[in-house]
């Protein structure tokens, strides 16, 4: 068995690995710092994001179309305002007594306690 | 003359153009001998250096810090190349029936025996032996702790010698 001393093995893996680089050209210095250069930060993010501005600035164009080219709300005639301002004033709904709105309510959910409410007869009087 | 860099003044071009050759053997070893894909790893280091989101702050060499970088930026681009290349790599390296790799038969070259060794464990042996770092400057190249890249380079020369003297038999 050969015994590998740490020279020899430095010098086989200083060989190995300086062949295998050279096996490739060095890319030019000078031009690669100069591409570098040249790439301001603000312009790489405007070309990495240029398809994603498009495609919202299509999106916004075609909603501003969509929108501008829909038929117009048709409005309520006359005497459907005179019918609303009447509905409106009319009362459907009458409170309770103050007698049930006085009862105790619920400690957490502050919603009133039926336990204490009066028999259906008498609530039905209210409407 | 100061010919430091606009955003990166402690980085003067006349040493990024003295380690630019043993970068880019660097950034070829972390892409898998990919000279494209190596060529585009240093120019996205340079990048990051000239916009200054690498910043040089003379606590280590330079160089240190430019193999650090081109480390990084690999890392970020060829992930899956990497994994990829270390998939072939292994099942390439598998030795078969009469002991010869898949791709070369009876190869008992140091490229063979280092293929058996783990990513990390060649990272160290390469910056240590080939760009001649010491151990404390390939832990700050590899972003790991001296311990750790002290033993991954022992535990490398060790099988490398263990292996290199089998095949002498």
């Amino acid at each position: 068995m050969t015994t590998v001393t740490d020279r020899s093995l430095d010098e086989r893996l200083r060989e190995h690995f300086g062949e295998v680089a050279t096996r490739h050209a060095v890319p030019d210095f000078e031009a690669m710092l100069a591409n570098a250069e040249s790439n301001h930060p603000l312009r790489r993010t405007g070309a990495r994001y240029a398809g994603l501005v498009a495609l919202a600035a299509a999106v916004v164009a075609v909603v501003w179309l969509w929108r501008s080219s829909a038929p117009p709300m048709p409005e309520a005639p006359a005497g459907d305002a005179a019918l609303l301002a009447q509905l409106s004033s009319t009362t459907y709904w009458r409170a309770p007594s103050d007698r049930w709105l006085a009862r105790p309510r619920s400690d957490l959910l502050d919603l009133p306690r039926f336990d204490g409410v009066e028999p259906p007869e008498e609530i039905e009087t209210w409407f | 003359m100061n010919d430091g860099l606009e955003r990166n003044p402690l980085v003067s071009r006349r040493a990024l153009v003295a380690h630019h050759a043993d970068a880019f053997a660097w950034a070829l070893s972390l892409t898998a001998y990919d000279a494209a894909a190596a060529a585009d790893v240093m120019q996205q280091s340079y990048l990051v250096i000239v916009d200054g989101s690498a910043r040089f702050d003379a606590r280590s060499s330079l160089k240190t810090w430019l193999f650090g970088v081109v480390r990084r930026c690999a890392h970020r681009s060829y992930r899956r190349l990497r994994r990829d290349a270390a998939f072939v790599g292994r099942v390439a390296a598998e030795p078969r029936d009469d002991g010869a790799t898949a791709d070369e038969p009876r190869r008992t070259d140091i490229g063979a025996a280092l293929a058996t060794l783990s990513r990390r464990q060649r990272d160290v042996l390469e910056l240590v032996v080939f760009s001649e770092f010491t151990v404390e400057e390939a832990a700050a190249v590899l972003d790991i702790s001296i311990g750790s890249a002290r033993t991954h380079y022992h535990r490398a020369k060790a099988a490398l010698r263990e292996r290199l003297g089998d095949d002498g038999d």
